[in-house]
């Protein structure tokens, strides 16, 4: 069996370990269950900054067409937002 | 551990979206389904917060962080892949491979937590939050096991000497579904298992 050598890019490893430290840092801040509404968004945005991260690098939306930069763009501000307002009013 | 010579392989047509045009119409409007979804389970524990924060007492973060980990990693595999397939490397498939593992320990994973859920008798019948937590979570599910489907397809592909003219386009393609798989836990993660 020929052994395959996987490189992985430094660009790839470093939002990887971005996404690893925010979720760790979210599950430090929420692992007991988050009930104050201002942690709730605190976890909620961090949340939501990685699935940006997901997006822009990870399906490269960042390089793509304006238009589906706006699309996806549009679909985390108004998702993000609206949980985030939901959370404080209280839902 | 050897670095095979990497050669040229056909590359996917310029274009300025990623994988097929076409299926951003299918990922964008899945993303909006789930948004959906999200905003049904704040909803649905608007009224019912103590019940809510009871019934998340069941559910094992740690077993959710495990999962979460595992589909960042196989999104790191998943990039690589693609990386190396468009620099014509050899690890591509290998890659894939590596990220199907990590789609298939969070099957498993799954699977333990929904037997453990209601053998402890935690039902979609028993809990308006269960019902949200097996409906939202179980189509998710199915979502990770297209995804190793198109994994094995991706894998497949990227290992094919000649490569066919469309095989880059269809892995790009692959990649985003992968990810799109990913982004989609990260947020029930979030209220599931880190939000009382």
């Amino acid at each position: 069996m020929t052994p395959v050598h996987i490189r992985v890019p430094r660009d790839v490893l470093a939002v990887w370990a971005i996404l690893v430290v925010i979720t760790l840092v979210a599950f430090g801040i929420g692992g007991e269950a988050v009930t104050g509404r201002g942690l709730a968004s605190v976890v909620l945005a961090l949340t939501f900054a990685k699935v940006g991260l997901v997006g822009a690098s990870f399906m490269e939306v960042h390089r793509s067409a304006a238009i589906l930069r706006g699309l996806f763009l549009g679909w985390l501000v108004v998702t993000a937002g609206l949980l985030i307002v939901l959370v404080h009013l209280g839902f | 551990m050897t670095a095979a010579p990497e050669r040229a392989r056909p590359t996917e047509p310029v274009s300025r979206f990623p994988g097929e045009a076409g299926l951003w119409v299918f990922v964008l409007g899945d993303m909006c389904a789930f948004t959906v979804f999200f905003t049904t389970f704040l909803v649905e524990r608007r009224d019912r917060h103590a019940a809510f924060s009871a019934a998340h007492t069941a559910l094992d973060p740690g077993l959710g962080l495990a999962n979460t980990l595992l589909l960042l990693t196989g999104s790191l595999f998943v990039a690589a892949g693609l990386g190396a397939h468009r620099r014509g490397g050899s690890g591509a498939p290998s890659a894939f491979g590596l990220a199907a593992l990590c789609g298939a320990a969070f099957v498993v994973d799954k699977v333990v937590e929904y037997t453990d859920l209601i053998t402890s008798g935690h039902t979609p019948y028993s809990e308006t939050f269960f019902a949200t937590f097996f409906v939202f979570t179980g189509i998710h599910l199915l979502h990770v096991l297209i995804a190793l489907v198109v994994l094995a397809v991706m894998a497949r592909a990227a290992g094919r000497t000649p490569a066919r003219p469309t095989d880059a386009r269809m892995i790009a393609s692959g990649a985003v579904y992968w990810h799109m798989v990913d982004l989609l836990w990260l947020v029930l993660f979030c209220l599931y298992y880190l939000m009382g």
